[in-house]
């Protein structure tokens, strides 16, 4: 245990005294610091010049040609009174050419009515977005049309509007819990989630292999014994994880409390208002799925024995890590309550990430949680098991990384282990 | 202290590396474990050490079976590393935590260490800014920080250059003085005989040689003379002597060499009477002794063969 102690330390002070772990961890604190702070800085910069905040002049709004000859009178004054942010001058269309006086860029857009209901719209080019005149024109039309009508049967202007603008009041409730409310933070969490495990179990195996390729095994294998350098090694590494995920997301909270008031985004909002259970979850799952994975990373780690072999050796790992990954996106974009997300949120491999995704967004029976856990703790534990195994077999084995077959043929032979 | 390795045999698959050994090293006495590369000496380290287990056959400490936590072990093995972007003091202090001391005695075990080797002011310097030689000295530091009971040196002298290498001679004189038990496997033979009372010779798995180096050697046949005279011609002038003294019938066959002259004798209990007929004859006799072979000719006759 004082051994495991040993190696645990030096382990996670290494990290900590490490100058890429420490700007890496300062780096992502004030950027996250900057862009929490935006709105307040923003403000600050714009107090002190309110005259670009003002409504443009008359003059400098779109100009847009309208001929409703075929429509009726007052056309541009009732547009105008639509899109307050555009002048509209009326004018006979039938000589001129309406190409050239937009491209020239006399006139923003011409709308042009060959009837009550038809007309032509004219622009230089519409954006991916599309022209907001555009879209509000056709409403305009008909609801100018109607009030037109319903004058006709000798009914009021207002009257008219009244009818025409009614809306019935709607509200929505939903029973399951709330899509907008869960998805940003639950899509956060999966992406810290995900990108930690890859990243400190890279960790992992690069260390130990890194202690293999240079030696140093020879001296550590006979002097400590093989499960305290890996279990040392692994939750020295994960707590530096853990450490790091920590402080981004203290950093995180805080700097968003200071400038909670000048927030109104909803994505910003709803990232910071998660429930305390769910941060208790994101701890749970993180550990299981870090130690999960890092126990096999170790492992394979031990089996090479150059550090450039490990990039081509973890990657039937990441495969599981990126396939857990897409279903859980498949299952926040899609249904979370699909049977082919819980069942596979029962696989040791994906609970982590699909058990979570699930409880962030469904509201999962205690007993699925609970046995979602309890299969995982007992399958990490199983792999803590085997990755000790191949880890003390592997360190001593210097060439190329044995095959499956041929490592299980090793495990077998060697007893007492 | 008595370390006692017996029967061992052990297996990688279908391949039998070891095939009962056994092996004394006793404390104050170092053993000379020789033999080619490939012969199993690293698998018989390992398994002394207990990184491995053997599959039959045990590892004694003073008559009783070895258990880690009652004895340490200083291991200097031959493929050398450490951490090379480390701080020398960092990873000698954590090498030392690791075998039990506390982060005040390694320390001050580091630095007496450093001292002792002349190395002090690396400290805080990265082992990779040093010379292959000082590496090597850092590492045999690593291997005695703990001043363990059992002493295993692999190749300890590779590298290193002369002033380095009596600098290590004294250490490991220190260490059999102080009654430690060590194990010394280096292919330089000249090393082995000037440490090492015992030897045990290994080829293809098995023990072919083992025992006293002195009796060893006195167990050759003595029946062999070599002497070299002042000047002169050595040859015709000790066969004259010889006849002179009419010792001739002692010798069967007197082979000249560049410096000397080697005589085979009938009987190696009448070399008194030889060296009587050369001193008789007036000779200048420059050296007159018993031609035992080096430790060098015996293994290459012992671990020559293919196993």
């Amino acid at each position: 245990m004082k051994q495991f102690g040993v190696v645990f330390q030096h382990e996670y002070l290494g990290f900590l005294k490490n100058k890429v772990y420490a700007g890496v961890t300062i780096f992502l604190v004030l950027a996250i610091a900057v862009i929490l702070c935006l709105p307040n800085l923003l403000s600050l910069f714009s107090s002190g010049d309110t005259a670009a905040e003002a409504p443009a002049p008359e003059t400098q709004k779109p100009v847009v040609l309208v001929d409703a000859a075929a429509a009726g009178d007052g056309y541009a004054a009732y547009l105008a009174s639509v899109f307050p942010g555009y002048a509209f001058e009326e004018a006979q269309t039938a000589g001129l050419d309406v190409k050239a006086l937009i491209n020239d860029g006399k006139y923003e857009a011409a709308v042009i009515f060959q009837s009550p209901m038809q007309y032509a719209f004219y622009t230089k080019r519409l954006g991916i977005s599309g022209s907001d005149l555009l879209g509000g024109l056709g409403e305009a039309v008909a609801v100018k049309m109607r009030t037109d009508a319903l004058e006709g049967l000798g009914i009021s202007p207002q009257e008219a509007e009244q009818i025409i603008t009614a809306q019935p009041e709607q509200s929505v409730i939903e029973t399951g819990k709330s899509f907008m409310d869960t998805y940003f933070y639950t899509y956060a969490l999966l992406f810290i989630l995900y990108l930690s495990v890859i990243l400190y179990g890279q960790m992992v195996a690069s260390a130990v292999a890194a202690e293999k390729s240079n030696r140093a095994m020879e001296m550590l294998i006979t002097t400590a014994s093989p499960n305290n350098l890996m279990f040392g090694k692994i939750m020295g590494v994960g707590m530096a994880g853990l450490t790091q995920v920590a402080i981004i997301l203290l950093a995180a909270f805080g700097f968003y409390q200071l400038n909670a008031s000048a927030w109104d985004n909803e994505i910003i909002n709803s990232l910071f208002n998660m429930p305390v259970n769910i941060m208790l979850f994101t701890l749970l799952f993180y550990l299981l799925g870090f130690f999960l994975y890092a126990f096999l990373f170790g492992a394979v780690g031990s089996l090479v024995s150059r550090t450039e072999d490990v990039n081509t050796t973890v990657t039937p790992m990441m495969l599981l890590l990126v396939g857990a990954f897409f279903l859980s996106l498949y299952a926040m974009l899609g249904n979370p309550d699909s049977l082919l997300v819980v069942i596979c949120s029962f696989i040791p491999f994906f609970t982590p990430m699909l058990m979570f995704v699930r409880i962030c967004m469904t509201d999962v029976p205690v007993w699925q949680i609970l046995l979602s856990v309890v299969l995982t703790v007992g399958f990490t534990g199983f792999m803590g098991w085997l990755s000790a195994k191949i880890y003390r077999v592997g360190v001593l084995m210097y060439g190329k990384p044995p095959k499956p077959g041929e490592l299980i043929r090793v495990l077998r032979s060697s007893k007492n282990n | 202290m008595l370390l006692e390795v017996r029967n061992i045999v052990k297996s990688f698959g279908e391949k039998r590396v070891l095939d009962q050994i056994s092996l004394q090293v006793e404390g104050g006495a170092a053993l000379g474990l020789l033999g080619r590369n490939g012969a199993g000496k690293t698998t018989t380290i390992r398994i002394v050490m207990g990184v491995f287990p053997a599959d039959s056959g045990e590892i004694l400490l003073d008559g009783k079976p070895i258990s880690k936590s009652g004895v340490t072990f200083g291991y200097l093995p031959e493929e050398r590393g450490l951490y090379p972007k480390k701080r020398i003091g960092d990873q000698l202090v954590y090498l030392a935590r690791l075998r039990g001391l506390s982060r005040a005695d390694a320390t001050a075990s580091v630095k007496k260490w450093l001292g002792r080797l002349g190395m002090s002011e690396v400290y805080a310097k990265k082992l990779d800014t040093l010379s292959k030689g000082n590496q090597q000295k850092i590492q045999l530091a690593s291997t005695l920080l703990h001043n363990p009971d059992i002493v295993i040196l692999d190749e300890p002298f590779s590298g290193l250059d002369p002033v380095n290498a009596s600098l290590l001679k004294e250490v490991v004189r220190e260490l059999v003085k102080a009654g430690k038990t060590v194990i010394f496997s280096s292919h330089q033979m000249g090393y082995v005989e000037e440490f090492c009372d015992n030897i045990a010779i290994l080829n293809g798995g098995r023990i072919v040689l083992d025992g006293n180096l002195h009796d060893i050697k006195m167990g050759y046949p003595r029946d062999r003379i070599l002497v070299s005279l002042d000047k002169g011609d050595m040859a015709s002038s000790i066969r004259e002597a010889l006849e002179r003294a009419g010792a001739s019938g002692l010798v069967t066959q007197l082979i000249p060499r560049e410096h000397d002259v080697v005589l085979q004798l009938t009987d190696p209990l009448k070399r008194g009477q030889v060296l009587a007929a050369l001193s008789g004859a007036g000779l200048a006799v420059d050296r007159f002794e018993v031609l035992t072979p080096s430790l060098e000719q015996i293994f290459v006759e012992k671990a020559g063969e293919s196993a």
